[in-house]
């Protein structure tokens, strides 16, 4: 039996719990005879970006711009290209072996569609036992406790663990997926669109549960969503991503406050208020167009084709993230706020 | 079987005179499937005025989208167990929801677009033909169809009017190089190009990015204003609703539970339902919001029930809740279909229907 993944046990306690230095991930494009190979897909563009303990990483944009991508690049579920990607100050493509499978069990992912990520022929019980079972964690007795711990931390009874997923309703589901996650002792949590597919008393009901559970164990959470209402819920920290590249970095206040890149700026503005008073009288950035194609990003600031700022040095230049007010980092010439000289 | 109409169930009064360009009575759809009859609409009364956008808002499963399914004719005895009510649109009342041959139980004056776009138009033709084929085919208010040229010319027009742009090129795109807020624009194209008075739109925004979804909203508020066609919005987003919609209705377990002005629902929602919903509706201007959650799941609609349908979820709930079912009141003055109300037995809002209202 492998030891306890203990958190302890990476080095300096200093470093980040998770750190990602220039990650890059490509993808090959579809060979097709006779025809020459298709320039690869890049997907996530050099991202850097620090995840400390006691955060909630809100990680959000629109379809195709890399956030999933990342998420399964940070749960170690693929490599990334080129770049770093560390726990504890650790690089994680130097664990090995017994090492390697200690590590995964730190890391875990709980997916959008509850019931396509569980097995229809698996009772729940059994579902949430599977990680201790393909990491040989404990006594088959000690397994039993750790299933029945997980599904009381998620609301599930005995009533459910007997139970095949699909007679659970999805919000069920979705908590079998959280019990499946938590049940190894992960210290961070790739959430990649937990609560798109669920009805908004649903999705609430999820959400204050993992606030709860982020409280109560200390647990750290990527959460990815396109859904920018629980992302203010949840998150301490916000990351925009725009074709592979993230644009803005910053606190949940100053982010939901306005945000300072143009495409953050629309993006958010674009949600609509449940309120209709505050919908008419609201000011939109609009954005026109559409998202270029990553195999062919254009030169310069990716956002330049679609922003209504634009200048002459965003064809020429590609911004840098850079450090504007406070805790705000943005990739943006003339960025909307705290703009001192580029 | 017939086209159950129970005479022993009294409907909303309905409104006798025109003045709508929709008009839909006490509908029923109870549909088949393998684990027993879903009641999927039980009992709903509504009505939309020319060029008036109606936002209908619920969870999934509370009927919203089979009850315009129904309204469009698209059940048939082999799907519905039961489906009984009328529809009244351009002046024709249609009591036959679900006859044999479905284009006769079908309103020219309609159209619908969905959710899924992309897999809503037709992969191995380009969007001008799929454009020009339904043009040619049927243009209902000029009789008959019309000749090729002139349904291309056409086609570009209303791709124009949805502000796609390039529109000549477009029409010779297949749907798989567009994107889907493209498709979602083409299938809007192609609703309106019948010139139908009402337009059904269900959920034509939830699979697309904020971005996109802001653009499409755009694009029918503006053929509201040019056409001056009603819209029948059917979302579970109160965002979407708040911001297209001119009334709402509120449906849960196939029923209205409440309906009123944009204005009245969102800042004065009477109906529990209805204020645990927006309350726990993440918002994107609010931080620390009080964090309301509605416990448990709606009810199970194969499973007969006694009382509100919401009792077992309601924090308010009184004994008489869990016995009678609570009737759709009109809460006010005004016309009875347009008139605030809600079904609940909770004495503000009970009470308030007998006396003379606000």
């Amino acid at each position: 039996m492998v030891a306890e993944p203990a958190r302890a046990a990476g080095p300096a306690s200093s470093a980040p719990l998770l750190a990602l230095d220039d990650v890059t991930v490509e993808f090959a494009g579809r060979r097709r005879l006779g025809r020459p190979p298709p320039a690869p897909v890049r997907a996530v563009d050099r991202v850097s970006l620090r995840v400390d303990r006691g955060e909630i990483l809100g990680l959000v944009g629109e379809s195709g711009c890399g956030k999933s991508t990342l998420g399964r690049v940070i749960a170690g579920i693929i490599e990334p290209t080129a770049g770093r990607v560390a726990i504890d100050g650790r690089d994680i493509a130097s664990y090995r072996g017994a090492e390697r499978r200690t590590l995964r069990r730190m890391l875990q992912m709980v997916f959008q569609n509850p019931y396509g990520a569980l097995d229809p022929r698996m009772r729940v019980d059994a579902i949430v036992r599977e990680p201790l079972d393909a990491n040989g964690i404990g006594s088959p007795g000690e397994r039993r406790e750790r299933v029945a711990k997980a599904l009381g931390l998620v609301g599930l009874g005995a009533q459910h663990a007997m139970a095949l997923p699909g007679k659970l309703s999805g919000g069920q589901q979705q908590r079998v997926g959280i019990a499946r996650a938590l049940v190894t002792s992960p210290a961070l949590l790739v959430c990649d669109e937990v609560t798109s597919a669920l009805d908004v008393s649903i999705k609430m009901q999820i959400s204050e549960l993992l606030l709860a559970l982020h409280r109560e164990l200390d647990l750290v959470y990527v959460f990815i969503s396109h859904d920018l209402g629980v992302v203010r819920r949840l998150a301490t920290r916000i990351a925009v991503m725009y074709l592979g590249q993230i644009v803005e970095l910053a606190d949940t206040a100053s982010f939901y406050a306005g945000p300072a890149h143009p495409y953050a700026r629309a993006l958010l503005t674009a949600v609509p208020i449940p309120d209709p008073a505050a919908e008419r009288g609201r000011a939109r950035l609009l954005i026109t167009g559409e998202v270029p194609s990553p195999s062919n990003p254009p030169s310069g600031c990716r956002f330049r084709t679609r922003c209504p700022f634009a200048q002459q040095r965003c064809t020429d230049e590609p911004p840098q993230l850079r450090q504007i007010a406070g805790a705000r980092t943005v990739a943006c010439h003339f960025p909307l706020i705290g703009a001192d000289s580029g | 079987m017939q086209p159950a109409r129970t005479d022993s169930r009294r409907p909303d009064p309905a409104p006798v005179a025109s003045g709508y360009s929709l008009i839909v009575r006490d509908l029923h759809v109870h549909l088949r499937s393998r684990h027993g009859t879903v009641h999927a609409v039980n009992g709903i009364s509504f009505a939309v005025k020319p060029g008036e956008i109606l936002g209908i808002v619920g969870e999934s499963g509370s009927g919203k989208s089979v009850a315009m399914l129904a309204v469009m004719g698209f059940f048939d005895r082999e799907a519905a167990r039961l489906i009984s009510g009328s529809v009244t649109v351009g002046g024709t009342e249609w009591r036959e929801l679900a006859a044999p041959d479905p284009w006769s139980s079908r309103s020219p004056e309609l159209a619908i677009i969905f959710q899924d776009a992309v897999s809503s138009l037709n992969p191995v033709l380009t969007v001008g033909s799929q454009m020009t084929d339904t043009l040619m085919a049927r243009q209902p208010k000029s009789g008959g169809g019309m000749p090729r040229p002139a349904a291309r010319r056409r086609a570009a027009e209303l791709l124009d009017l949805v502000r796609i742009p390039d529109a000549a090129r477009c029409l010779d795109l297949y749907p798989h190089q567009l994107s889907g807020g493209m498709c979602q624009r083409v299938m809007i194209a192609m609703a309106i190009s019948a010139d139908p008075s009402v337009l059904i739109a269900d959920e034509p925004t939830t699979a697309l990015d904020v971005t996109v979804q802001s653009q499409i909203l755009d694009v029918l508020l503006e053929i509201r204003q040019r056409t001056g066609m009603s819209i029948v919005m059917i979302s579970h987003d109160f965002g979407v609703i708040a911001r297209v919609a001119d009334r709402v209705q509120v449906m849960y377990a196939g029923r209205i539970v409440e309906r009123g002005g944009v204005d009245d629902i969102f800042s004065r929602p009477q109906h529990p339902y209805t204020r645990a919903l927006l309350a726990c509706s993440p918002r994107i201007d609010r931080g620390e919001q009080a964090s309301q959650i509605i416990p448990g799941a709606p009810p199970d609609m194969r499973l007969a029930f006694a009382g509100c349908p919401f009792a077992a979820r309601c924090a308010e709930v009184m004994g008489v809740c869990r016995r009678d079912e609570p009737a759709l009141r009109p809460v006010g003055s005004g016309a009875v279909l347009e008139r605030y109300a809600a079904s609940c037995w909770l004495p503000r809002i009970a009470d308030a229907g007998n006396g003379d209202g606000r």
